[in-house]
Order: C-alpha cells, then structure tokens, then sequence
C-alpha cells in the first residue's frame, strides 16, 4: 500500500471519529456559540447585540473571537443543525492529524513511517478526538499553533505563514497568552527567524488588550485561569494548621512550615499532576467535555511505546523543542485551582503522540502488526465504551434533556408562558435560544449589555429560574416546569397541589409538568 | 568512616522509629491490639485468643492474620509485658534493621558506597517507611525479609549460587508476614530467576537445592491456605470488590452481544480499571507532594519521599533507564523490576494509593534519588562548589525531615485518633476499675464524633488493656456461647430508647458507649472520654432507674 494511501487512511479514519454520533444534546458553552452565529448571520450582532463584536462573554468566561467566527459558514448552512455547529472543529481536529503528520516528517525525516504512526496516534487519541467533537477552543488552539510551527520552522517564503497563524492562535483561547510567548523564547533558542517569531507575538497584546478591555475581562482571566490564587480555602487550611502550632507554642514553625509559600507547592503541585502517567493514559481527568471520562487522552497501549521512545529520543537535536511545548502544556493550568484539565494540556498530545510513534519505529518490523493490533484493539474498546456508555456518563455534560425540552417548547408549546428550572440544566437558557432561533432582542441579555456571567433567565415568554425565586402571583405561566430535585426545595406547596404529569417519556423522566 | 556514617545513619533510623513510641501513635489499632493480644496469648497458652493451638492463620476480625509479627512479638511482649511499647517495638526495630538491609542490597547493586549511605539515610528518615515501623503493620517485616531475599540472591550470584538457599529462605518466610508479599515475592523470584536465567542454565544444582528448601518453608503455608476461610481476605480486598468498579461488571447470566463479548467484557473492564490504580502509583503528587495523608486534603501535608528528593529522583530514573548509569544490565534489569512491581500487589486491591501497601517500593525509589544525588555531585567538577551544594541539599533534606515530625507528633494526631480508635483505652480501664461496682457492664461498638459511623471492635481493646488471662478467656463459658462476651463485658447495641425494657430502665448496669446511644436524658454521665484532639468520642452512663415511673 503507498504511503499516500495510508496518510489517506489515517485522515479519513480521524474524520470519522471526529464525526460520528457526536453527542446528543448540547452544552451551554456550544449552543451559546450557535445562537450568537445566529445573531450574528441574521442581524449582524451577538447575542448581547453588539454588531459584530471581537471579543465575547459566555456565562463563565469572556471569549476570544475566532471559535465563534469559524462557525458562520457552517451555521449558515442550516441554523439550527448542531452537527453543522460542530463541524468546523471535527474537520479542525482532522487537519491536526494532517499537520502532526507533517511536522513528524519534517522535524524526523530520518525515522521511517514516524510520520504515520504519530498521525495514527493523533488521530486515534482519545482526548483529541474528544475536544474535535464538541466547540472547543482550546482544539482551534491546538491546530493553528500546530500548522504554525509547521510552517515557521521552514525556511522557505511560505514560512510567514506560519507567523500569522500562530498570530491568529492568540485569538482562540486565554491559553494561548501563557502558552505561546514561551514556545516563542524556545523558537528562538532553536534558531527560528526573530522577525517571524515578532510578526506572530504582536498577537500577544492585542489579545490581551481584548480581554482586558472587555466587560469583566480581567475578572474572567483570573477567575478562568487564576482560581488558585483567588481560593480562600487554601489559607484558611493553612491558617488552622498553624492555629494548631501556635498552640502548641511552636510560632517559629508556624511560620516557616506553614506560610503563603504553600501556593509554590499548590502551582508544583498543579505541575506535576500532568506527568502522572495516570492522568495521560488512562483516566484523563474524568470530564465528559474534553473527551471520554472513562479513559486518558493518550491510549494506554502506548504507553511502553512512549518509554521505548523516550530511551532514545532526547539525543535528537528537536527533543527540546517536544520538551519545551510539552511543558508549555502544563504551564497553562498552573494557577488553576485543580488540575490538570485535558483540555488545556492538549498540545503535548503532539510531543506525546510523536514520542510514542518513535518508539514503535525502534519495535523491530516483525512485532510492528502486533503492536498495531493491539493499537486497534485498544481504540475499538474506547470506541465501544464511547457509543454505548459514555452517553449515560456525559448526561449531565451533553444534557439531552434540555435538548429535548428545547425542541418541545419550540414546537407545541409555542405561545404560552411558561417557567422553567435550572435544576435539569445549570445554564438552559442558551439551548432553549438556539434551538429556538431566537432573536438577541428577546431575552435579557440584550438589556443587560454584556454583563460578565450574565445568565440568560427570560426568553420571549419563557422564564428561567430556581424554584425558590417562583412566585404565581407575578406571572400567569401556562406552564411550570420544574425537576423531580425541585420538589422538596417548593416553599408553597399551594400552588402545586394538583397531581404531577410527566410530560412525556421522550422528553425525560426527570422534567415534570404543571398545569397552573 | 564508612561504619561510623553507617552507624550514625542507623541511630537516626533507630531513634525516628522508637522514641515516644508509647505515646505516638496515639492509640493502638484494632490490628495492633489483635496482634498484642495473640502474642501474649501464644506466649501463656501456645494458644490463639479462640484456642487454636500454634496456628499459621490466626483469626481475627474480617481476615486471619499471617503468623510471623505475632510469634515475633513473643520475646518483646514477655519481656515488657502487654503495653503499646512492647507492641511496637518489634516492628520499630526490624524497621530500623531495614536501614541496614538497603545499605546491604543498595551497595550490591550500585557497588557505589555513597549512592549506598544516601539510600539507607533516605529510608532512615522517610516519612513512610517511619510511619509504617511505628505501628505494628505486618508489612515493615516482610519489607525486610524481601529485601535481604533479594540481597543474598544478588549476593550468591558471586559464588555460584551457593547461597542461594539463604535467599530461599528470606524470600518463603516473607510470605508468612504480610499478605500483599505473597502476590510481591512470587513475581519478585519469578523476575529475578528470568534476569539470571543464564546462570541458572550452569547452576542446576544450586538453583534445585533452593527451591526445594524454599517449597519446604512455605509447604505449611499452603497446607493453611487449603482452609477457604484464609483466603476471605484476599477476596475480600481484591480489585473487583471496589465499589467503583464492582457496580459496572456484568454479573452472571447477564446477555451480552458479540461486540460486547469482545470489547466490554469483565476483563477489559477491570483491566482497564487496573491500569488507573497501578499508574496512580507513580503520580509525583502522590509520592512527592501529599501521599502520606497527614492532613486535611488541600492542606499542607508531605508525600512519599521528600519534595527535595524529586529532581533527583527524575536524574536518577532518568539515568538507570535511559542512560547507562551501570553497565551490569542484570543490575539494570533488579531495579527496574523492582520499581515495576513495588506497587503491583497494592494496585490489585481494592483501596486506590495505598501507601502501606505499596510499601515494596522502598527503597527502590530512594535508590533512584540517590543515585541522582551522587550523580549529579558529580557534574560539579569544583570540590569547594561540590561540597555546598551537597551541604544546601542535606540542609533540605533536615528542614523536611524536621516538617515531616512536626506532621506527624503534631499534626496527625489531631486529626487521626479517631481513626485510630483513640478512647477505647481510657474507656476499658475505666470499665475494669468500676466493673465490680456492677453486674454486668455493656459496651456499644459504634461511635464517632460526627455520627456512629465507625464499628469498633472493643472486646480487643478489653482484653489487651484488662490484660485477661487468655487461658480464662478461652475457656470463659460466656465468650464460648456468645461470641466476644467474656466475664462482665457484654458487647452490643445499646438501646436507650423510652420504651419498656430498653436498657434506660436496666439496673445495676454501666453503659459504654458514644453519645448518639448514651445522651444524657434518663442517665446519669458518669464518665466522659475524649479523643487527642479534645472531642468526646466515648462516654459511660448509668440508667436513673428512679426516674421510670415519673417518666412514665
């Protein structure tokens, strides 16, 4: 088989993973992203109606532009299709696999097939396919920064290239602010053209200054990467250890054991959670978001290949580089309060990927099918774990439920006031909007003006909330939706006396109908 | 000055596992009771506590014990009689004799003396291994013995083999001590016979000789392990009892298609679970930052090894297994063996990161970080630079030898007597002053400062502290028909509740038992016991009998 078959093989093979059964139901970070792409295709602004606004806000964070734009033309296509809104990341997430492939190639020409293997591998890993299934932006991250590399390494005239996509990288994700000025140093280190690697940091402030400018952009960039700092639970655990010192009438240790220093411990240890081998190839970090819960972001199989590879691959002049970005990956999560996150660590999938392909260039030719059976076998079981039980595990991620309860109010429940729980969802506003196609001018969040974790609580005739903030005398809804976890927190039982109706199996056995 | 360090080392091994051994822990485990007890009763009636003649398995509360601390304890129990310090102190010493037993088989290894003293100084004050060898946990012994097995196997690999049976031994007799060693030893013997496999094709005689020797050591053992009821532990502790993977195995009968058969089954299921608690092992956080547990999670606590150790640990692996550190592969090959298997038997229980358990990974990982640390004083060619490096990283190391004290005399008691079953002492003595003031006294096992949510297992605690003649105790008519119950002492629920022949109406009684069974209404508190921390865990109460029919 030629070569060109293979790489063929491989792309297609990450196409489709990346693109079959995609979850049902969406998260409120995807389905923000869709009904903003709405907005922003029918009347030309966000959801906050800002016209064509470069800088975002989603509930929990404030977004850089680049996810959101991507979209468009997907969107376009069928407004409320989530497939389509998932799309451009699938197909992201695919060329990924193609630009791993390549700069295998190019930064090993020597090894044999590498280019293959560690495209496999990429296209096979589990935290990768992950994050290429949902609107990630850490994967538009990772694939930008990725063909970036490929190209600024070159020297050839398309390497400026290269320069504006890791430019454009700054526009994906707040990763990228601490990610990207450090890979930029070790470039330098390893020869690259200053005035390329200039051409690409100007994307540095600009995205900063978009952040910072933004309503609660500062809030949102310690809030989403800084947790750690801002945790007051941290110094109240070391404050009554040293309340026990100090009662005992030991204050010197009290002060030099435990101190503000800890947080030097926290950040190593935040560090170090990422070479667990644990965390890498076998239980990731447990978040159906970023890719299967039930396993690591790296396949378990390739593990000895890694090691195998390790034994020779620091001698090779670019294992700094595989060093470098593999611990820029770690740098972004060092403030967190926990880590790691695979999402956030998804560019050492590169290094990983192409260390564990190195080591199975060292297998010798006869024991290569084997491994490779093994390879399969492993992803048919992530696979299967993946289509069949992954989807009960990612209920509360996906929510199916408010999915469905978004196409019911869209459809024959069209016209009638109506409450809804938060219980079912933390955040369904945003579903219920998409699903809806509903205009920026009829909810809150239009009145609210970009309001840093501005909820969407009211949508036309719907009205979002918790039980506890419902009161009958305000609003005549037609109907009450509430969750069956609801049902002890209800102050006045009065105004539901009536007996409950479920809605209707399909929708879900956890929402329940009231008719007021 | 090679044995006046070696000896230095030692003390300081010594004193870390003995001093204040009486007091720190703060109280002694249900286990350690268990093993006091038996040990004494052994030593007055050659019989266990339920009158098992010399046994091989001694019964005890959800598992039988292997037997070799409890014969080991004999001598130190006779001597000092049955105290928390008589308990200790055999697994104290044999934890600090283990010092020695690194220096030994790290010195056959590396053949490097200073790699040699950092090791045993690193076992000596590790906040693991210290913390082990101060309670009565089976596992410090057969620590010890494996590691001398591996020594004289190394070790006889010099004179042809001829004292391999020395090893032999070693290596059966570890398999009485602990449990966890008999999954350890066998894969450890396996792995060593396969690295040596070579030699042993010339020394057919020598290798015969010490299998047969070592077949007949554990030829009792296996005799034993006929009895299914010795095996209860095993399966009771094995992976597949975990809650979290138990609840997602297909039980028997269940239909499963083709694909599923293939992709889903049982073994892939806890294969793949397996694999999340073996790599849990060798998480840095875990061996470096907070695997000991000391304190609250969040909170300030210590690893493993010590943070200082950790780029020296990363030098050290990173030179054995991707640079020739030595050039002897078989050498190579034992300590790459020994850091794969160290957390093996650990990972194929049911708890995840088990320190104790995986207590076979010393001193392997201490052999790495001194490795590193000899190596990498190497790199420094200027003696004067040398020498102050060396001293700011033996400064480090004090500084987190003297945090890992003040966790664990300060700290961990605070926050682990409970835990450690701390009020049942003080309640027993109390009990046994009072009880001829009675006529029968009633003890409650649940308790808990939160909740009675911890079943205790008190009847140990009152034979230990009421020091019971076991040979009394064995023929006691009540223990014979009643399970635990001996002389005064019932052992139950107690029911304080306002109804007709509750125990609140009982006479001439005394009640041991928390305060979620014992409050204060319809009884008089005549005893209260605290923990270390100053919570009540425990209190005794007499019925205001008087009170009945004006209740009533």
């Amino acid at each position: 088989m030629s070569k060109k078959v293979i790489w063929s093989l491989i792309i297609l093979i990450a196409l489709l993973v990346r693109t079959y059964d995609l979850p049902h139901g969406l998260h409120f970070f995807e389905s923000t992203i869709g009904w903003r792409a709405q907005n922003l295709l029918n009347f030309g602004k966000d959801e906050f109606g800002r016209a064509l606004p470069i800088i975002f806000s989603n509930w929990q964070k404030i977004e850089l532009p680049l996810p959101t734009y991507l979209t468009l033309p997907f969107v376009l296509i069928d407004k409320t299709n989530p497939f389509l809104l998932r799309f451009p990341f699938a197909l992201l997430g695919t060329l990924s696999v193609f630009a791993g492939m390549l700069l295998s190639k190019k930064l090993f020409p020597e090894r044999k097939h590498l280019d293959l293997y560690t495209g496999l591998f990429l296209a096979i890993s589990p935290g990768l396919i992950g994050q290429s299934r949902t609107t990630s932006p850490e994967l538009v991250f990772f694939t930008l920064t990725l063909w970036g590399l490929l190209f600024i390494i070159n020297k050839g005239k398309y390497s400026y290239f290269g320069s504006c996509l890791l430019f454009l990288s700054f526009f994906t994700s707040d990763i990228s602010l601490f990610v990207l000025p450090v890979l930029f140093l070790v470039l330098i280190l390893l020869g690259v053209e200053k005035k390329k690697i200039l051409i690409a940091a100007i994307g540095f402030p600009i995205s900063l200054l978009l952040l910072l400018s933004a309503s609660g952009g500062l809030e949102s960039l310690i809030n989403n990467n800084f947790s750690l700092l801002q945790n007051r639970g941290i110094l109240d655990d070391v404050n009554k250890i040293r309340g026990e010192e100090l009662a005992r009438g030991s204050p010197f240790f009290a002060k030099i054991f435990f101190n503000k220093l800890f947080y030097i411990i926290k950040i190593s240890e935040n560090f170090l959670s990422h070479i667990n081998p644990s965390f890498i190839f076998a239980k990731g970090d447990g978040n159906p978001l970023n890719g299967n819960s039930n396993f690591g972001p790296m396949l378990v199989v390739t593990l000895p290949l890694f090691i195998l590879g390790l034994f020779r691959i620091p001698k090779n002049k670019h294992f700094l580089l595989l060093a470098s970005i593999f611990i820029l990956s770690a740098i972004a999560s060092l403030f967190m309060l926990s880590a790691p996150y695979t999402n956030r660590f998804l560019l050492a999938l590169f290094p990983l990927t192409l260390i564990a392909g190195y080591g199975l260039t060292l297998v010798p030719k006869r024991f290569v099918p084997i491994v490779l059976f093994a390879v399969f076998f492993n992803f048919s079981v992530v696979l299967y774990d993946g289509i069949f039980k992954e989807k009960e595990r990612g209920k509360k991620t996906w929510n199916p439920e408010t999915y469905n309860l978004a196409l019911k109010l869209k459809g024959e429940y069209s016209g009638k006031k109506i409450w809804v729980t938060d219980k079912i969802d933390p955040n369904p506003g945003p579903t219920i909007a998409y699903v809806a196609q509903v205009p920026y001018t009829d909810t809150n969040l239009a009145k609210e003006k970009n309001i840093y974790r501005a909820w969407v609580s009211k949508i036309k005739d719907i009205d979002i909330g918790n039980i506890a903030s419902y009161s009958q005398d305000s609003q005549n809804f037609n109907l009450v939706l509430i969750s069956k976890e609801d049902i002890p927190t209800i102050k006045d039982q009065k105004i539901f006396s009536c007996k409950w109706d479920e809605i209707e199996k399909d929708l879900s056995a956890n929402v329940y109908l009231k008719c007021i | 000055m090679k044995n006046k360090l070696l000896i230095l080392i030692f003390l300081i091994g010594l004193l870390a596992r003995v001093l204040f051994l009486d007091k720190y822990p703060v109280s002694l485990t249900i286990d350690e009771v268990a093993i006091g007890y038996n040990s004494y009763s052994i030593l007055k009636t050659a019989n266990d506590e339920f009158g098992n003649f010399l046994p091989l398995a001694f019964q005890s509360i959800g598992d039988y014990k292997p037997p070799l601390l409890i014969y080991a304890s004999i001598p130190a129990i006779a001597l000092f009689g049955l105290n928390e310090f008589s308990v200790r102190i055999t697994t104290a010493l044999i934890g600090a004799l283990t010092v020695l037993a690194v220096f030994a088989l790290s010195k056959q290894l590396t053949k490097n003396l200073y790699v040699s003293l950092v090791c045993a100084f690193l076992v000596a004050v590790s906040p693991w291994h210290i913390k082990f060898s101060r309670s009565t946990f089976e596992a410090v012994t057969a620590l010890f013995l494996s590691l001398w097995g591996i020594y004289f196997f190394v070790k006889s690999a010099k004179n042809k083999y001829r004292n391999l049976w020395i090893s032999s031994i070693f290596f059966s007799l570890s398999l009485y001590a602990y449990h966890a060693q008999r999954v350890f030893t066998p894969l450890l013997v396996l792995g060593l016979f396969f690295i040596f496999r070579k030699d042993f094709a010339k020394q057919k005689r020598a290798l015969f000789k010490s299998l047969l020797l070592g077949a007949l050591v554990i030829l009792p053992l296996l005799v034993v392990f006929l009895n299914p009821k010795t095996t209860v532990r095993a399966q009771s502790t094995f992976i597949t009892r975990d809650f979290e993977i138990n609840r997602l195995l297909h039980k028997a009968g269940e239909n499963l298609n083709l694909s599923a058969k293939i992709l889903d089954n049982n073994i892939i299921l806890v294969s793949n679970f397996w694999t999340k608690r073996y790599l849990d092992y060798f998480d840095p956080n875990f061996l470096f930052i907070k695997g000991m547990d000391y304190t609250k999670a969040n909170a300030p606590d210590i690893g493993l090894l010590y943070l200082t150790e950790l780029p020296f640990f990363l030098f050290g692996l990173y030179l054995v297994t991707f640079r020739n550190y030595t050039k002897d592969i078989k050498t190579k090959s034992i300590i790459i063996l020994l850091l794969l298997l160290g957390p093996l038997a650990a990972s194929l229980a049911n708890n995840a990161q088990h320190p104790l358990r995986s207590l076979t990974s010393i001193p392997v990982l201490q052999l790495l970080s001194s490795i590193g640390i000899i190596e990498a004083a190497k790199q420094v060619k200027n003696l004067k630079t040398r020498t102050t490096i060396l001293g700011v990283l033996a400064l480090s190391l004090m500084v987190n030898f003297v945090y890992f004290l003040d966790l664990y005399f300060l700290h961990y008691p605070l926050r682990s007597s409970e835990y450690a079953m701390d009020g049942w002492k003080k309640a027993t003595l109390f009990a046994f002053e009072n009880q001829h003031k009675y006529n029968e006294v009633i003890i409650d096992p649940k308790f808990g400062t939160e909740g009675p949510y911890t079943t205790g297992v008190p009847y140990l605690y009152f034979l230990f502290y009421g020091k019971v003649d076991p040979q009394a105790y064995q023929q006691d008519p009540r223990r014979k028909k009643e399970d635990y119950n001996f002389g005064k002492f019932t052992f139950r629920d107690i029911n304080w509740v306002f109804e007709e022949n509750s125990d609140r109406w009982a006479k001439d009684k005394l009640f041991i038992g928390s305060k979620w069974v014992l409050p204060a209404e319809g009884g008089e508190i005549v005893k209260v016991f605290n923990l270390f921390n100053g919570n009540e865990i425990l209190r005794a109460a007499v019925p205001k009998s008087e009170l009945k029919t004006q209740e009533k």
